[in-house]
C-alpha cells in the first residue's frame, strides 16, 4: 500500500471520489467495482490505475476503456455488463458485416423510440455522452465528468473537434447537448424524468455543460449513457419527432446510406469520425420480426451476427463452434407477484412457501441453458456494484415450505397464474405450475398475448397494475440502476401489482436514494434485499443475460447490456 | 364480349367498395379505441387522445368512413404509422416481391400439375394414377409453413445449397435471384402441385368420356391431336379457374412461407401491420390483395371463354 | 361471377370439385320416401369406399384422442419431470422413454400430439358446421328469392371471397381476443360466403323444377318451400361442402396458431406446437415440429378421403 500516492489522490479528488478511493483501499470494494464506480464518478483511467497500483494490486492490469483504445479490446473481465466478441485474431481492414436485428417498431425517432431494433440502428450514427466501456461506461462525446460535493450538480467536459455528418449541422458543441436534453425532458424520458427538469442543463462554454439535478444523484452519468438509449446526442436543429432515417446525421463512426423498414439498413464508415478509421467497409442490418428466423439466418450464413437471441431456441448458436456467443450480464428479470393485502397470499408464510418450492437451478438450466444469475426474491441483480451477496440464497426446500404452510393453516391452494406470452414466460409458468404441485397447490395458467395482458394489467386497474389478479408474472427489462424496480414495484409505484406496503422497506429505499457513497449504497441495499427476501411480495427466480452471437470470421463486436451492438472496433479476422 | 367485360369491371368496383367497408369495420370500429390499440397499455390517456385526434379517429364514424372512401378512390393511403414511408411506396415494393415469387411458383407448378394430371387421367384408376393422386393429397395436406421450415433446414442450414433468406440483395442478376427464390417457390409447388394435378385429372377424365371426344376419335384424328386440340381445351376450364384463385392466394395467403424465409412480400407486410396496428397499411394491403384476386379470376374467366366460347354463354346466364 | 364454384383462397386437394358445379344428382320430383331410399343407397355405397373406411378410422382415432387424450397418453402433456422429481431432458430425440422425443421445455411430444387433438377438433368442425348452416340459409335465400336480394348478397359474397382469409382471421382474432369461441366465429363468418355460393347454384337448378312450381300453386309459404321442399333436395352438395369445409377449417385454425393467434401456451394444440418448435429446427431438433405437423396432415388427409368418398357417390 503506497500511502503517499493515496494521500495525493485524496487531495486532488472530490468528496465522492475520495470516498470511493477509501472504500477500495480498505478492501470494501472489488477492483472491478472500483473501476465501474470510478468511471461513473468521472475518475480518469490513469488516476484509477495509480490507485490500483498504490493499493498493491497487479499493476499490469490496467483498466481500459473501449473509446480510449479505438482498436480491438478483446476479451472481457468476466462479469462486466459489456462484452467483446471474438477473442482470437486481430481485425483486418475491409469486409462487409451483416447483422440480424429485430425490425424497428416505428419511425427512428431518437427521443420517442422504445425498442431494441431502433436503439441499435440509431446508436450507429449518434453517440452518447457516456459510451459503452469495457467495464461499464466510458468517455463518449463527453471527455470527462465530475460531480459537486453532494452529487446534485454534474459538469461534463465535451470532446472538441467533433463534426456532424450533415455539414449543415456544423460542429458539435454544448448547444447540441442542451437542445437534446431539453427535448428529452419535454418528452418525459423514463430515465431523466424526476431527475432533470427543464432548464437543468446549461452550456457553460462551447465544450462544457452543467447539469443541475432536482435532487442529488450519485449515478447520474448512467442516465446520459448508452444505458439510457434515448439520450443519444442529436443536433440542435433536430426537432422533436424528426426521424433518423428521414434526416440522417450523427457524430459517430457510421453513416446511414440506405434504410428500408421492411428489409434493413446499410451503413458505411464516416471518414470524419473523431475516433479514427474503422475496419469494415460496410455494415448491413437485416431486419426480421421473428427471433428464430434471425437465428436461422446466422446459422445458415445469411448474416454474420445476431443482436439478441434467447437461450431456448438458440441451441444452434450455443452448440456451434462457428460462433462467439456474447453473454452480457444484465438485470433483466421476471417478477411473480403475490397480492399482499387481500386474497390467498396475505400471509407472508404462504408467499415464502411458494418461493421455497421453486427450483431456480432447474429454471436456469431449462430456460437459459445455465447462463442466468440465480435470483433471491429481490430486484437487486448481482450485476450491480452495490449488490450485497451476504443475504442467504433461498433454495428449493419442499419440507420447509410444507412446514410454513402448515403453520399458516393452508392445506391446499387453488389459484390462477396470469402471464403474458412473451419470450420464456410461458415456459416459466409451466415450471412454476409443476413446482407448485409439490407443495399441494393446484395452479391454472392464464397466458395471454402481450397486447391483451398489458391492456388488462395496466389499464383496467389504474393506477396500480395488477389486472385485478392476485397472482401473476410480469417482465422487467435491464436498467442501469435498480431504482425503477424498487420504486415502481415495491414502494408506492404504479406497478406494485402485489399491493406491497412496508414502512421498513420505504425507509430503506429512502436511505438508498440519499446514499452517495459506496458503503451507504451497499448498506441500504442489504436492508432492501433482506426485507424483500423476507416478505416476498414478488418471487424473483433469476436475472437472465442478453445473448448475442457473432461468426468467428469476425472479431471486435461489442454489445451493451441493453442489447445495442457496436461494430466500430469490429473487423474480419485475418 | 365487351359488354361482359364492362359488366365485370363495374361489378368489381362495387365489390371493392364493399371490401373497403368490411376492412373499415374491422380496423376502425371493432377495436373501440383505435389510439389505445395502436399505442398499447402503457401509453398515457393524454397521448392516446392526442393520437386519436391526429389521425382523426375521434371524429364521428361517418366522417371517418367518408375519408376512408375518398382514400380508396384517390388511391391515397397516406403514411404508415410505423415508418416514415408512404403506404403506396411500401406496398409497391412488397407487391413486386410477391409477384416475383408468385411467377416463380406458377412457372413450376402449372406445367408440372397439368402434365401430371393429364398423365393420371389417361391411366385412370391404374397404379400411376393412384400414386399421383395420393402424393398430391399427402403433400398438400402438410401445412405449407412446415414444408417451408423443413426445406429451409435441410437445404439451407444442413446443406448450404440455397439462401436462408429469400430476398436477393440489390443488384443480384435474374439468374442469381433464382437461387434465392427457388426454395420458397418449391414450398408452394409442393402444396399446389397435387391440387392442380387433381383438377386437371378430373377435367381430362370427364372430357375423355364425353361425346365430342368419341366423335373426334371416330373422325379418325390421332390420339395426341385429340388430346391437345379437343380434350385439353375443354378439360382445362376448372384448372384455369383454380389457378386464377390461387394467384390471388399467392399474394397474402402464403404469409407462413414468407415468414420462414424472411421474404418481405405483401403477406409478411400485413402480418407486421397487424402486429403494429398500422391501419393505413392494413387497409391498403387488403384492397390491393382484393384487386389482385378479382383481376386474376377475371383473367381466368376470359381465358376459359377464349378457349371454349360455349362457356361465355353460360356465364351470361 | 367466377365460373364454377371456385374454392376459398386456400389450397385443398379436393374441394367440392372446384370448377365443377356440385349439381344434385337426385331426381327433381322426389317424394319423401324416394329421397329416403336414395339416401340409404348412397350411404351404403359410401360405406363401401375404401377411402371412407380409412379416413373414417383415422378420424375416429383422433376423435378418441380428443375425448380421452389424457388417459391414452402415457405421460402428461404438460409435465416436465419424472415422478422422482428429476427433470425431463429438453429437446431429447425420440427414444424408448419419449417415443416422439421432448420439446424445448422437456415436455413429451407424443403425449402432446395425443392430447392436442382436442384443441383442433373442438374448433375446426364447429366452425365448419356453423359456416355451413349460415351459408345454407343465405344460399337458399339467394337462389330461391333471387332478384335484388340475390344481387346484394352476391356482391357481399364476392367481396368476402376476395379477402385474404388467413390474414383477416388473424386481424379479427388479434382485435377481438383469441378465445375459442371468437376463433370459431371468425372462421365460420369467413367460410360462410363460399358455402352460400355453392348452395345458391344448387338451389337455382332446383327452383325451376316442377315440384317447386306445384308447391307454389298449392299456396305454400316461401319459407316452407325453401326449407321443406328445396332444402331436402340440395342436401347432397351441402354434405359435400361440409366435409370439405372441415378440412379447410383445420388448416386455417392450424395456420392461425402458427402465426400466434391460436390457443395460448402451454396448450398442446398442433399448430401452436409447430409455432413454438419450428425455431428449433435450425439446431436439428425436427421431432417437436414434424410429429404435430404429421398429426395435422393425417387428419386433413382423412377428412379429405371421406369428402372424396361422399362426393364421388353423391355426384356419380
Amino acid at each position: 500500500m503506497d500511502f503517499k500516492v493515496l494521500d495525493g489522490a485524496r487531495r486532488n479528488a472530490g468528496p465522492l471520489q475520495v470516498d470511493l478511493v477509501e472504500a477500495y483501499a480498505s478492501g470494501r470494494l472489488s477492483r472491478r467495482n472500483f473501476v465501474k464506480r470510478g468511471t461513473v464518478l468521472g475518475l480518469s483511467v490513469p488516476f484509477m490505475s495509480t490507485i490500483i497500483a498504490a493499493c498493491g494490486s497487479d499493476a499490469k492490469t490496467t483498466p481500459t476503456t473501449a473509446a480510449a483504445t479505438a482498436g480491438s479490446t478483446a476479451g472481457s473481465t468476466g462479469a462486466t455488463t459489456a462484452t467483446t466478441a471474438g477473442a482470437a485474431g486481430t481485425p483486418v481492414k475491409g469486409g462487409n458485416l451483416k447483422i440480424a436485428s429485430q425490425t424497428p417498431s416505428g419511425p427512428l425517432d431518437p427521443v420517442a423510440m422504445a425498442d431494441l431494433g431502433s436503439y441499435g440502428i440509431v446508436a450507429q450514427s449518434f453517440e452518447f455522452l457516456c459510451a459503452l466501456g469495457d467495464g461499464d461506461i466510458a468517455p463518449g462525446l463527453a471527455l470527462s465528468w465530475s460531480p459537486n460535493t453532494d452529487g446534485s450538480v454534474w459538469t461534463f467536459k465535451l470532446r472538441t473537434g467533433v463534426k456532424w455528418q450533415n455539414s449543415a449541422s456544423g460542429a458539435f458543441t454544448a448547444d447540441d447537448v442542451v437542445a437534446t436534453m431539453e427535448r428529452l425532458v419535454a418528452a418525459k424520458n423514463a430515465g431523466l424524468n424526476g431527475v432533470l427538469a427543464a432548464g437543468g442543463c446549461v452550456a457553460k462554454d462551447p465544450s462544457t455543460v452543467e447539469f443541475t439535478l432536482t435532487a442529488a444523484n450519485g449515478l447520474f452519468p448512467y442516465l446520459v449513457s448508452v444505458y439510457n438509449a434515448q439520450t443519444v446526442i442529436t443536433p440542435k436543429a433536430y426537432a422533436t419527432g424528426t426521424a433518423f432515417e428521414a434526416s440522417p446525421d450523427g457524430t459517430g463512426p457510421w453513416k446511414l446510406t440506405k434504410y428500408d423498414k421492411s428489409t434493413g439498413a446499410t451503413f458505411v464508415p464516416n471518414t470524419d469520425w473523431w475516433g479514427g478509421s474503422v475496419f469494415l467497409d460496410q455494415v448491413d442490418w437485416v431486419f426480421s420480426d421473428d427471433i428464430s428466423t434471425q437465428v436461422s439466418g446466422v446459422v445458415g450464413g445469411a448474416t454474420d451476427a445476431i443482436v439478441q437471441f434467447a437461450a431456448v431456441g438458440g441451441d444452434a448458436l450455443l452448440n456451434s463452434s462457428d460462433f462467439t456467443v456474447i453473454n452480457s450480464r444484465t438485470a433483466n428479470h421476471r417478477e411473480i407477484w403475490m397480492r399482499c393485502d387481500k386474497g390467498q397470499f396475505t400471509d407472508k408464510r404462504v408467499r415464502q412457501a411458494f418461493a421455497l418450492c421453486l427450483d431456480r437451478d432447474l429454471m436456469n438450466q431449462q430456460l437459459f441453458k445455465g447462463t442466468a444469475d440465480i435470483g433471491n426474491d429481490h430486484p437487486i441483480a448481482p450485476v450491480y456494484p452495490y449488490f450485497d451477496d451476504s443475504v442467504p440464497q433461498r433454495k428449493k426446500d419442499i419440507e420447509g415450505a410444507k412446514k410454513l404452510l402448515a403453520a399458516a393453516g393452508v392445506t391446499s391452494l387453488k389459484a390462477v397464474l396470469n402471464a403474458p406470452k412473451l419470450q420464456e414466460i410461458p415456459e416459466l409458468a409451466v415450471l412454476v405450475q409443476n413446482a407448485a404441485k409439490d407443495i399441494g397447490w393446484d395452479l391454472t395458467l392464464n397466458i395471454e398475448s402481450t397486447d391483451t395482458f398489458y391492456n388488462e394489467w395496466c389499464l383496467t386497474y389504474d393506477p396500480i397494475c395488477d389486472g385485478g389478479q392476485e397472482f401473476g408474472i410480469v417482465d422487467y427489462g435491464h436498467r442501469a440502476t435498480p431504482d425503477v424496480y424498487l420504486n415502481a414495484a415495491y414502494a408506492t409505484g404504479t406497478w406494485n401489482s402485489a399491493h406491497y406496503k412496508s414502512d421498513d422497506f420505504n425507509a430503506a429505499f429512502k436511505e438508498y436514494q440519499a446514499a452517495l457513497d459506496v458503503d451507504g449504497h451497499k448498506a441500504a441495499c442489504k436492508k432492501l434485499e433482506t426485507i424483500a427476501n423476507e416478505d416476498v411480495p414478488y418471487a424473483i427466480p433469476y436475472f437472465y443475460p442478453s445473448l448475442a452471437a457473432v461468426s468467428k470470421k469476425f472479431t471486435g463486436v461489442r454489445v451493451s447490456a441493453l442489447g445495442q451492438m457496436f461494430v466500430d472496433t469490429a473487423g474480419k479476422v485475418s | 364480349m365487351a359488354r361482359y367485360l364492362l359488366k365485370r369491371l363495374l361489378l368489381a368496383i362495387v365489390t371493392l367498395w364493399i371490401l373497403a367497408t368490411i376492412v373499415f369495420v374491422i380496423v376502425n370500429v371493432l377495436p373501440g379505441n383505435v389510439g389505445r390499440q395502436v399505442l398499447g397499455g402503457f401509453a398515457s390517456e393524454q397521448s392516446v387522445k392526442d393520437f386519436n385526434h391526429r389521425i382523426g379517429t375521434d371524429k364521428p364514424l361517418l366522417v371517418q368512413y367518408g375519408r376512408a372512401m375518398r382514400n380508396l378512390f384517390t388511391l391515397d393511403f397516406g403514411k404508415s404509422y410505423s415508418s416514415t414511408a408512404r403506404v403506396t411506396t411500401i406496398l409497391g415494393k412488397d407487391l413486386f416481391r410477391s409477384m416475383k415469387l408468385a411467377v416463380m411458383a406458377l412457372l413450376i407448378t402449372v406445367p408440372l400439375g397439368i402434365l401430371a394430371g393429364r398423365f393420371a387421367a389417361r391411366r385412370k384408376d391404374r397404379l400411376a394414377d393412384r400414386a399421383i393422386v395420393m402424393t398430391g393429397l399427402a403433400t398438400s395436406s402438410i401445412p405449407e409453413f412446415v414444408t417451408a421450415a423443413l426445406l429451409s433446414y435441410l437445404l439451407c442450414i444442413k446443406f448450404h445449397l440455397f439462401h436462408v433468406y429469400a430476398d436477393p440483395p440489390d443488384g443480384t442478376s435474374v439468374i442469381g435471384q433464382f437461387r434465392y427464390l427457388f426454395l420458397p417457390a418449391m414450398a408452394m409447388v409442393i402444396v399446389y402441385f397435387g391440387y392442380i394435378a387433381r383438377m386437371t385429372r378430373a377435367g381430362v377424365a370427364n372430357s375423355l368420356e364425353s361425346d365430342y371426344t368419341r366423335t373426334a376419335t371416330m373422325k379418325g384424328l390421332s390420339n395426341t391431336r385429340v388430346m391437345n386440340r379437343h380434350i385439353m381445351r375443354n378439360a382445362l376450364a376448372p384448372t384455369i379457374t383454380v389457378i386464377g384463385v390461387q394467384v390471388g392466394y399467392l399474394f397474402g395467403g402464403i404469409v407462413g412461407v414468407e415468414k420462414v424465409f424472411n421474404y418481405h412480400g405483401i403477406g409478411l407486410e400485413m402480418l407486421t401491420a397487424i402486429k403494429n396496428h398500422d391501419i393505413p397499411v392494413l387497409q391498403a394491403a387488403v384492397l390491393v390483395i382484393g384487386i389482385i384476386y378479382m383481376l386474376s379470376t377475371l383473367v381466368a374467366d376470359l381465358l376459359i371463354a377464349y378457349l371454349n366460347p360455349r362457356v361465355l354463354m353460360e356465364v351470361k346466364r | 361471377m367466377t365460373i364454377g364454384g371456385a374454392s376459398m383462397g386456400q389450397v385443398m386437394p379436393s374441394s367440392a370439385g372446384a370448377g365443377v358445379e356440385p349439381g344434385p344428382n337426385i331426381g327433381g320430383v322426389a317424394a319423401v320416401s324416394d329421397r329416403k331410399l336414395v339416401r340409404k343407397e348412397n350411404w351404403r355405397l359410401i360405406r363401401r369406399r375404401p377411402g371412407f373406411i380409412i379416413g373414417g378410422l383415422v378420424v375416429a382415432f383422433w376423435v378418441a384422442c380428443a375425448l380421452f387424450g389424457s388417459h391414452i397418453a402415457p405421460k402428461s402433456a404438460f409435465g416436465t419431470q419424472f415422478p422422482s422429481g428429476v427433470a425431463y431432458p429438453t429437446n431429447q430425440s425420440p427414444n424408448g422413454t419419449f417415443w416422439f422425443g421432448t420439446d424445448r421445455s422437456g415436455r413429451d411430444v407424443f403425449a402432446r400430439v395425443i392430447v392436442g387433438a382436442r384443441d383442433v377438433l373442438a374448433v375446426a368442425p364447429l366452425a365448419a358446421i356453423l359456416s355451413v348452416v349460415a351459408g345454407t340459409v343465405l344460399g337458399l335465400l339467394m337462389g330461391y328469392v333471387r332478384g335484388l336480394l340475390d344481387n346484394i348478397i352476391s356482391r357481399l359474397v364476392e367481396a368476402f371471397l376476395s379477402l385474404p382469409v388467413l390474414l383477416i382471421a388473424l386481424l379479427s382474432v388479434t382485435t377481438l381476443g383469441n378465445s375459442r369461441w371468437i376463433v370459431i366465429t371468425v372462421v365460420a363468418v369467413l367460410f360462410t360466403p363460399i358455402v352460400a355460393r355453392t348452395v345458391r347454384s344448387a338451389v337455382i337448378t332446383e327452383a325451376d323444377l316442377d315440384y317447386v312450381t306445384s308447391a307454389k300453386l298449392r299456396g305454400e309459404t316461401t319459407g316452407f318451400i325453401m326449407f321443406r321442399e328445396v332444402l331436402p333436395n340440395v342436401t347432397a352438395p351441402i354434405i359435400v361442402e361440409l366435409t370439405v369445409r372441415i378440412g379447410y377449417a383445420i388448416f386455417t385454425v392450424a395456420s392461425l396458431a402458427f402465426l400466434g393467434a391460436g390457443p395460448q401456451p402451454p396448450s398442446a394444440d398442433w399448430g401452436a406446437q409447430v409455432s413454438l418448435s419450428y425455431g428449433d429446427l435450425n439446431a436439428g431438433f425436427w421431432w417437436p415440429t414434424i410429429f404435430p405437423a404429421l398429426a395435422i396432415a393425417t387428419l386433413v388427409i382423412a377428412v379429405n378421403l371421406i369428402a372424396d368418398a361422399v362426393q364421388s357417390v353423391i355426384e356419380a
